[in-house]
């Protein structure tokens, strides 16, 4: 029982990464552009398949690819699509991202085709803790997606850049009034989003399969997440991240499998009756 | 030949229906004070966000150094030297004291050189260390701006749009929820950024401040300008003892 429950955790808490570090990259984006970023998704799965398609350079320069890839991809959407949309009403955004989101997963289709790839783990073997068995590159997933947020907590506080993006992030009026550019904050705020995305996507690839529309109801939890934590909640994300996890697993294992995807969104639809503002008591932004 | 650094023509601004700016036309003179008064709703702070690009104009010209800047993006008239100031609790409300002043400084260095410094150098450290002390808020660097007091507030405001080097400098209602004993070092310190060489456009309620702080006062009702002149004849105008409801208008 002690194992099974140390099992659960485990599987929560990887899973919980995976949806962490989505839901950190679509927070940071909301939070400072007010872009309902859903194609990061397949930002995420465009992420798995750069691993899938290099594997024969190993794992590490594959993920570091996927990263630096996604970083590019980033740009180019912000300064194709979401720069341009910067002034549109909430719905044009997000039907921007909605149909970027199916473009991608098309290109890549088109490109890959649409049998699934699968990724040999980069570390084998694994070890047993409390009973639970976990291999190394899981341990491996949590490990990455945590780093990758304190990473991102020490770039926003303390660079003149992250500075700046927090400022964009609570006042966009503010800000353009000292002469911040809305400009650069934005093509530097989805590049990092995207590439945490991708970062999440190759984290994926060795422990999923890899396919289009492999990320798309992966895109919907960390959506449920963000609105838990709070929209632009950063910290929040991933901590939500590891409450769908632990929710999705204990479901599966005590109550019934295939409700799996479920459980979450009654999670959700439970937590906003009680404290409509999401967990970390951030004002979700309406407009 | 006088120097007109800042000129509007037909200025109006209507929201639904509702002019709340109508047809304004004022210019303002380098290095002058430049007062605006009126009863609430008169349209003095939509005035304000025309001039800092916050809003753009229905109708209407805006001159600024020579410039057309009435379809200006906002962040370029900032470029340009204009400085506007925002209740500093509502502007970057989890941003630190030190934080606020060195992310109101950072558009300064823009383009190429702005994207090659990614983090602080000792020049910008030290530059904000220079605007707190002339805030006169040494030490309180680490502080939120929730933390301070109404003057404290009012002047790290002042000290923020200061920091973008402004040529012109719009001061949006500096006494707000100021005590008079407050009003009086306000006073002060604005008239030590008057030294600095700039220019002040400067809205507020408190009449005292204003005939004293301004070389010239526009008064607005409803939209409209209604009187344009040195403080003395502002006083005794019959028009706006009359906007202000009978009120004489040197009372606070």
């Amino acid at each position: 029982m002690a194992a099974d429950i140390a099992q659960n955790i485990a599987n929560a808490l990887m899973a919980g990464s995976i949806y962490g570090l989505l839901a950190v990259s679509l927070a940071l984006v909301f939070g400072v552009l007010e872009v309902p970023q859903f194609a990061f998704g397949a930002h995420a799965m465009l992420g798995a398949y750069s691993v899938a398609i290099l594997a024969s350079y190993g794992y590490w320069i594959p993920v570091a690819a996927a990263i630096v890839l996604m970083a590019i991809l980033g740009v180019l959407v912000q300064a194709l699509i979401f720069d341009p949309l910067r002034n549109a009403p909430p719905a044009t955004l997000f039907i921007a991202a909605f149909g970027l989101l199916l473009v991608l997963q098309g290109m890549a289709l088109v490109l890959f085709g649409p049998n699934n790839h699968s990724v040999a783990p980069a570390i084998a073997g694994g070890t047993t803790i409390l009973g639970a068995s976990i291999t190394y590159q899981r341990m491996l997933v949590v490990a990455a997606a945590i780093i990758a947020v304190l990473g991102l907590n020490v770039f926003l506080r303390y660079t003149k850049t992250g500075r700046n993006i927090r400022a964009v992030g609570q006042s966009r009026t503010g800000s353009l009034v000292v002469g911040l550019s809305p400009r650069r904050v934005g093509l530097i705020t989805m590049a990092i989003g995207s590439a945490l995305a991708g970062l999440a996507g190759a984290l994926l690839a060795p422990i999923a399969q890899v396919y289009p529309t492999m990320a798309d109801t992966l895109v919907i939890k960390a959506f449920i997440i963000i609105v838990l934590a709070g929209m632009g909640s950063i910290n929040g994300a991933l901590l939500g991240g590891f409450i769908v996890g632990l929710c999705e697993s204990f479901g599966s294992a005590y109550l019934s499998l295939e409700f799996k995807d479920a459980y979450p969104v009654a999670l959700f639809i439970l937590i906003l009756l009680v404290r409509p503002q999401g967990l970390y008591g951030k004002v979700v932004r309406v407009a | 030949m006088t120097e007109w650094i800042l000129s509007t023509e037909n200025l109006s601004r209507s929201f639904g229906g509702l002019a709340a700016v109508d047809q304004v036309s004022f210019q303002v003179k380098k290095d002058e004070v430049f007062g605006i008064v009126g009863p609430n709703g008169a349209g003095k702070s939509t005035l304000f966000n025309l001039i800092a690009g916050v809003l753009p104009p229905s109708h209407g010209k805006i001159e600024a150094f020579g410039h057309r800047i009435d379809r200006m993006p906002t962040q370029k008239r900032c470029w340009l030297g204009i400085g506007r100031t925002f209740q500093a609790a509502q502007m970057f409300p989890t941003h630190t004291i030190g934080e606020s002043l060195l992310s109101a400084g950072s558009a300064k260095h823009r383009g190429v050189a702005g994207w090659l410094r990614p983090v602080d150098l000792k020049s910008d450290r030290q530059e904000m260390l220079e605007f707190l002390d002339f805030i006169g808020l040494a030490g309180m660097e680490d502080l939120l701006p929730s933390e301070l007091t109404n003057l404290q507030q009012q002047k790290l405001a002042i000290g923020m749009a200061l920091i973008t080097d402004p040529q012109l400098l719009l001061l949006d209602e500096p006494s707000g929820g100021l005590i008079e004993a407050e009003v009086l070092e306000l006073l002060a310190f604005i008239k030590s950024i008057r030294v600095r060489g700039i220019t002040i456009v400067v809205i507020d309620h408190k009449m005292r401040l204003m005939m004293n702080l301004s070389d010239r006062i526009m008064v607005m009702s409803a939209g409209k300008m209604i009187a344009l002149d040195v403080p003395k004849k502002i006083a005794s105008d019959v028009n706006v003892q009359n906007a202000y409801l009978g009120r004489p208008a040197g009372s606070d």
